[in-house]
């Protein structure tokens, strides 16, 4: 059968050619590269082991992202956040999709309801799994957020509730959560992001649990098709 | 490694390429989707060959999971756009 939705007319002559050429040079300009790595790659693997006692958690992957270079961790919430605010700006007043309803395809609500629980369950896992071995709160923020999204697709989340309001309160919790640890962590040790002694854990499940919340929050929201920003005049619910 | 180790990687290299060159040369959009689904799941069981389980997990979640239902979600918006289009040259 073919898609309705097909494939434009395919690029031929000079331009194919072209880009033909431009893809072959990248191929392997990369496979060269590969090629060419030094036998033994300079890491920082061996001192992240080393100090791995200090960041209050056991997991490597965990203690980079969330202590070592936490800084980074911050920044890149904050990018998230930034590339949903745009999305939110494109969306308004882009006419919202038909929600799909029930009746019509019964599938998608039985599978949501099989897999969302199922779903969140093992995003909380995740999020408690990353201070000691793999998981994290990114992982189990796709996690949740697909959760979101098959909720979104069968129809079960009606519109009004992921216009606004906690969806966008989800968004930016993590931001909040990282900046205030911050700003607590300069006030209690001197340093941006350091956490007091003893008790660098506590913070870090605390941060990754707000992380796990905002990614899932802003993954389900590029899915959003109604205008996340609500007009002022369409209800008492007021953006906050 | 292992004769066992040494074939699966060989069967997932294989399975990879093999998705990947279907997926680009396939016509049919849903199809496609469902191939870069299925190469996401087989490139994340390549991450724990690897032995880089968080990448693996991350892989399974965000390039299968969410990134396919985004490339479906697109796909029926864009049936829809290609739809109202036919329907205005009927009309005009």
């Amino acid at each position: 059968m073919r898609d309705p939705a097909v494939h434009g007319r395919p690029v031929r002559g000079v331009l194919g050619a072209l880009l033909a050429l431009a893809a072959a040079g990248l191929a392997g300009a990369i496979a060269s590269a590969i090629l060419t790595l030094p036998e033994r790659p300079a890491t920082l693997a061996g001192e992240v082991i080393a100090t791995l006692d200090r960041s209050g958690v056991e997991s490597p992957v965990t203690a980079v992202l969330l202590d070592f270079r936490a800084y980074d961790t911050l920044l890149e919430i904050a990018v998230l956040l930034a590339a949903v605010v745009a999305v939110w700006a494109l969306e308004r007043g882009a006419p919202p999709l038909p929600s799909p309803s029930e009746a019509a395809d019964p599938v998608p609500g039985a599978l949501a309801r099989l897999v969302v629980p199922l779903a969140v369950l093992s995003g909380v896992y995740l999020t408690w799994a990353g201070a000691y071995r793999a998981g994290g709160a990114f992982q189990a923020g796709a996690l949740v957020g697909g959760a979101l999204v098959l909720l979104l697709a069968a129809g079960i989340l009606p519109p009004r509730v992921r216009a606004v309001g906690r969806l966008r309160a989800a968004v930016v919790a993590a931001l909040a959560v990282f900046i205030a640890a911050a700003l607590a962590g300069l006030f209690a040790t001197g340093r941006l992001l350091d956490y007091p002694p003893g008790a660098a854990s506590r913070w870090i499940i605390a941060m990754e649990s707000a992380l796990a919340l905002s990614i899932a929050a802003i993954l389900a929201d590029l899915f959003v098709d109604v205008p996340a920003l609500a007009e002022p005049a369409a209800g008492p619910e007021d953006p906050r | 490694m292992s004769p066992a180790g040494w074939t699966l990687d060989v069967a997932l290299v294989t399975l990879i390429l093999g998705l990947a060159w279907r997926l680009l040369w396939t016509r049919n959009l849903f199809e496609a989707v469902v191939l870069f689904v299925a190469f996401g799941l087989t490139l994340s069981l390549a991450w724990v060959r690897l032995g880089a389980t968080d990448l693996a997990l991350a892989e399974a979640a965000v390039g299968a999971g969410l990134t396919g239902a985004l490339f479906m979600h697109a796909r029926q918006r864009l049936a829809e756009k290609l739809a109202e289009r036919a329907e205005e040259e009927v009309d005009g």
